[in-house]
C-alpha cells in the first residue's frame, strides 16, 4: 500500500513516491488498528518500581529506509534524538520527507537512562522476544531498574549504535568485555532477594514529601544515582532539581542487609563521612553530617537490617532539621512497608 | 505455542496489506553474525592480539580514511547496532555486524548470494515464462528494477577479485591488524577485517534460504507491502519480523570444514546449500499439482526432499488440507485436494516453523566459518631467541615484530618459510610483547593467515 502523502509535523510535505510498510504495532494501547510507521509518536516513561515519571531519559528513534526490488538494499535512516520532560513524556514528530524511490520499512524507539534497563519498541530485554505492547500514541514505557546480575554484553547489543547512544553507553563496555572473559564485574548480590518484602529507595520519599517540607516549587528529574547500580541489597533515588545547581538536589540511599552487616555498614558511614554528629533520634541509631553545601542524615534500623543515608543540598534543605524531617519520613515509610521481625502485618 | 501464535499475529498484521522471501541484511544477517561471533573464538583472538576489550573493543575507521565504507555504513539504521559514531568509532562486534549488513550494498552484489548445488549456478533473472505468471504490477516493477541477468555463484563470489569484501580482502586487513605500526592503525585494519568477515558470513548465511539454493529466483518477487516496487522474499521478511536482529537464535553447534568452499557446498553434501536444498522446498519448487486417481505421483523439481510413499489424501481432502512434515516434525508444506487435484503450498506458519529450524543451523555454519577464518595460530617461544612455529602450514611468509611500551610495533624479521618451525630471531633487548603473523597456505592448500602473540618477560 502506498501512503500518498506523509504529513510532517515540521510542516514539510513528503515525496509522493514514498512508500511505508504496515506498522507492526497499534495506533493506541487500547485500539486494534495498526499505527503508522511514519508517526508521530507520543508516550510517557515511568519507573517500573515506583511508577514515578522518569525525566531526562534519552529518547532515540530511527526509521529504517530501503530501496530496490527483489534484491533490496539498505537506503539509510532518519533519526530523532530527544529526551523525556519533567513529567516523563516524549513526543516524536512525524517523519518528514524521504528520497524518491525509497521506502520506510521500520520504526524503532529506544529509551535509555543510566541506572535502568533500556526500552526498545520492537523487543523485550529479558528474553529478546517480540514486544507486543508498543503503541504509536499514548505509549507507556516502564523502565526496569538495572540490577548487577544483568548482562552488559546483552544490554549493549540491545541498545544498538549511533552517536547519541554510544556516548551514553560507553561506560558499559568494560563490564561487557569482562563478562566475555568469564569475569563478573561485581559480586552477585542476589542472596536475600525474595526473603521478605523487597523495597527500594524510591519508595521511601517522594517529590511531594520533599516539596511539602521545603516549599520547593520547581521540578525534579528522578532516577537512580549514577555511582553504582541497584542490587538486591542496595538502591538509590536521585531527585535532581531541573535547571538548578546540585545544592537543590536530594538523594536517598538504602542498604538492606543482614542485621549484623547493617551494623557494620552504618559504622563504615560513621567513619567515612565528614562532620558527623551522632543524634540517635531516628530508628535504632542516627547521625547528622555536613560537608560544604550538602547536609546528610543517616540512620540504622537494626531489627530490619536497614541503613539509610539521605543527602540534601543547602538550597533545598535550609536547615539540618529539613533533612532530618525527610529522613524521618523515610523511616516511617519503612515501618509501613516492612513490619518489624516477629510482627505480622 | 502461545509465543508462536503471537508471532503469527504480528506477521499477519504487518503483511496483511501485502506479502514477503532470504535473510534481511540489517536484522537477520546482523543477528546471525553477532551470534556467530559470540560463539566463536573471535573474542579471545582479539584479546590475544592486544585488543583488550575483545568483541567490545572500540575500533575506529576515520571517515576521511575510508569515505566509501563510511558512506555505505551510513545507509544502515543505528538501531540495528552497526553504525559508528561521528568519529567512525564502534565496537568490534558492531563492525562485524556492519559487514554482514553491507554485503547487499550495492544491490547488484545481492545477486551473488545464490547457489544451486544441482546446477552449480547462481542467480539467474526470472525467465519470460516465470514473469508471464506474475501480475502486471509486479512485472512492471521487475522491469523498473533492471535486475542483473546473472549473478556469480556465492562460493565463487567470496573469493572473487571484484568483491570488495572477499577472503583476500579479509586476510590482507587481518595481516595489517597485526603488523601496522601504531595501535590506531591496527585498530582500523582490524575493523576493516571484521567488515569483510561479516560480509563473507552474509554470503554463506544467505544459502540458508531454500529459494536461493533451488534456483527459485521468482520467490524474491513477492510484494512486501510498501508500494509496487517493494518486492522481495516473503520467507526472509517473515524471518525478520519474527526474529529481528536480537531474536536470532544462537548456533545449534559449530560446523567444521577443511575448505572454505565446503561450508557452501561439498561433494559429501555437507555444505549449507546442499543441506538446505535437499531438506526444504521453496514456494516455486513445490511438488507439482497432480490429479488424484491417476498413476502419476506429483512431479518434483529436485529429487529431495522426497515425498513419503503414501500421502494422506483423506486428510488432504478436508477443507483445511493437511501437512507434510519431515522426520523431525517440521512443516515442509501443506497439501490439499480440491476438485480432484492435489496441490502443495507453504503458508506463513509453515515458513515460521522452517525458519526456527534453519536459523540455528545457519548460525552454526557461520560460527564454523568465522573460526575457519581465524584458525591459524602461531606458537612463540621466547628464550635467548624468539622461535615462531605453527602446525599445518605450507609455504608462506612470516613476519616477527616487537611491541614497545607505547604500543608501537617494529619488524624484527620477515622471511619466506616452508617448515613448521617458521622463523627464529634474536630476542630484542627492549619491548613488552612479541607478535608474529604468517600468510600462506595450509596443508589443504587453502589460503591462511596465522597469528600469535607472547608477552616479553623482563
Amino acid at each position: 500500500m502506498i501512503l500518498a502523502v506523509l504529513v510532517s509535523a515540521l510542516g514539510t510535505t513528503a515525496c509522493v513516491d514514498s512508500a511505508v510498510r504496515t506498522a507492526p504495532f497499534r495506533v493506541r494501547p487500547d485500539a486494534p488498528d495498526p499505527g503508522s510507521l511514519a508517526g508521530p509518536f507520543t508516550g510517557r516513561v515511568v519507573d517500573a518500581t515506583t511508577h514515578a515519571p522518569v525525566a531526562g531519559a534519552l529518547v532515540y528513534a530511527a526509521w529504517t529506509l530501503e530501496r530496490g526490488s527483489a534484491l533490496p538494499e539498505p537506503a539509510g535512516a532518519r533519526e530523532f534524538v530527544g529526551s523525556t520532560d519533567a513529567g516523563g513524556t516524549y513526543r516524536i514528530p512525524a517523519l518528514a520527507s524521504v528520497p524518491r524511490g525509497v521506502r520506510v520499512t521500520e520504526f524503532t524507539l529506544l529509551v535509555y537512562k543510566r541506572g535502568f534497563v533500556a526500552y526498545r519498541s520492537d523487543r523485550r530485554f529479558h528474553d529478546l522476544g517480540l514486544r507486543m505492547d508498543f503503541a504509536q500514541r499514548e505509549n507507556q514505557v516502564l523502565l526496569e531498574r538495572w540490577r548487577s546480575e544483568l548482562s552488559h554484553a546483552r544490554h549493549l547489543r540491545f541498545v544498538g549504535s549511533g552517536t547519541a547512544v554510544a556516548a551514553l553507553t560507553q561506560w558499559e563496555l568494560g563490564d561487557a568485555s569482562a563478562e566475555l572473559d568469564g569475569k563478573r564485574p561485581g559480586e552477585d548480590l542476589r542472596p536475600g532477594r525474595g526473603e521478605g518484602q523487597y523495597i527500594v529507595a524510591a519508595q521511601l520519599i517522594s517529590e511531594a514529601d520533599i516539596k511539602a517540607r521545603t516549599r520547593y516549587d520547581g521540578a525534579f528529574e528522578t532516577g537512580p544515582l549514577s555511582d553504582e547500580p541497584d542490587t538486591a541489597t542496595y538502591s538509590s533515588q536521585h531527585f535532581k532539581a531541573l535547571g538548578r545547581p546540585e545544592t537543590w538536589d536530594v538523594a536517598i540511599r538504602l542498604w538492606r542487609l543482614e542485621p549484623g552487616k547493617a551494623q557494620e555498614r552504618y559504622e563504615e558511614l560513621l567513619t567515612q563521612l565528614p562532620g558527623i554528629a551522632e543524634k540517635d533520634d531516628i530508628a535504632s541509631r542516627s547521625f547528622a553530617a555536613t560537608e560544604g553545601d550538602i547536609r546528610g542524615i543517616g540512620f540504622l534500623d537494626a531489627p530490619r537490617g536497614m541503613v539509610v543515608l539521605l543527602t540534601c543540598g543547602t538550597n533545598q534543605c535550609a536547615s539540618i532539621e529539613d533533612a532530618a524531617a525527610l529522613a524521618g519520613t523515610a523511616y516511617q515509610r519503612i515501618k509501613t512497608l516492612i513490619p518489624a521481625p516477629g510482627v505480622t502485618k | 505455542m502461545k509465543r508462536l501464535s503471537a508471532v503469527v499475529v504480528i506477521a499477519a498484521l504487518a503483511l496483511s496489506a501485502a506479502p514477503a522471501a532470504a535473510w534481511e541484511p540489517e536484522t537477520t544477517h546482523a543477528g546471525l553474525a553477532e551470534q556467530a561471533a559470540l560463539a566463536s573464538r573471535l573474542h579471545k583472538r582479539l584479546v590475544s592480539l592486544g585488543f583488550s576489550g575483545g568483541l567490545f573493543e572500540p575500533m575506529t575507521i576515520p571517515p576521511a580514511d575510508a569515505p566509501t565504507l563510511t558512506a555505505a555504513v551510513k545507509l544502515l539504521s543505528p538501531t540495528h547496532g552497526s553504525v559508528p559514531d561521528a568519529r567512525g568509532r564502534q565496537v568490534a562486534l558492531a563492525w562485524l555486524a556492519a559487514g554482514a549488513a553491507l554485503a547487499d550494498i550495492p544491490s547488484s552484489h545481492g545477486a551473488n548470494h545464490f547457489f544451486d548445488p544441482a546446477t552449480q549456478r547462481g542467480w539467474t533473472a526470472p525467465s519470460r515464462g516465470v514473469l508471464k505468471s506474475l501480475s502486471d504490477a509486479v512485472r512492471e516493477a521487475v522491469g523498473r528494477a533492471s535486475l542483473p541477468d546473472r549473478g556469480m555463484p556465492a562460493p565463487d563470489w567470496v573469493v572473487a577479485k571484484t568483491n570488495p569484501f572477499s577472503l583476500d580482502a579479509f586476510q590482507s586487513q587481518y595481516v595489517k591488524a597485526v603488523i601496522a605500526k601504531t595501535p590506531g592503525e591496527r585498530s582500523r585494519h582490524m575493523a576493516a577485517a571484521l567488515v569483510a568477515a561479516g560480509a563473507i558470513l552474509h554470503t554463506l548465511g544467505d544459502l540458508g534460504a531454500p529459494s536461493r539454493v533451488r534456483s527459485d529466483e521468482a520467490a524474491h518477487l513477492d510484494p512486501l507491502g510498501a508500494g509496487p516496487d517493494d518486492l522481495g522474499s516473503r520467507f526472509e521478511r517473515i524471518a525478520a519480523l519474527a526474529h529481528g536482529r536480537l531474536g536470532v537464535p544462537a548456533p545449534s553447534r559449530t560446523i567444521t570444514r577443511e575448505r572454505l568452499r565446503d561450508f557452501f557446498s561439498s561433494k559429501d553434501g555437507g555444505g549449507l546449500a546442499d543441506v538446505i536444498a535437499r531438506s526444504y522446498f521453496s514456494v516455486n519448487t513445490l511438488p507439482a499439482p497432480s490429479r488424484i486417481g491417476g498413476s502419476d505421483r506429483p512431479a518434483l523439481a529436485r529429487p529431495q526432499p522426497a515425498l513419503p510413499a503414501r500421502l494422506n489424501l483423506m486428510a488432504a481432502s478436508r477443507d483445511d488440507g493437511t501437512t507434510l512434515r519431515d522426520s523431525n516434525g517440521i512443516c515442509l508444506a501443506r497439501y490439499k485436494v480440491e476438485h480432484g487435484v492435489l496441490e502443495f503450498a507453504i503458508d506463513d506458519d509453515c515458513m515460521l516453523e522452517q525458519i526456527a529450524e534453519i536459523l540455528p543451523d545457519v548460525a552454526a555454519y557461520e560460527t564454523g566459518l568465522l573460526d575457519f577464518l581465524l584458525r591459524g595460530e602461531l606458537t612463540i617461544d621466547i628464550g635467548d631467541q624468539v622461535v615462531v612455529s605453527g602446525k599445518g602450514l605450507g609455504p608462506g611468509t612470516v613476519e616477527i615484530l616487537a611491541e614497545d611500551e607505547r604500543g608501537v610495533r617494529t619488524s624484527l624479521a620477515n622471511v619466506s618459510t616452508t617448515s613448521d618451525q617458521l622463523a627464529t630471531v634474536a630476542t630484542p633487548a627492549t619491548g613488552t610483547r612479541i607478535v608474529a603473523v604468517y600468510r600462506g597456505t595450509d596443508t589443504a592448500g587453502e589460503p591462511i593467515v596465522a597469528v600469535g602473540a607472547m608477552p616479553l618477560a623482563r
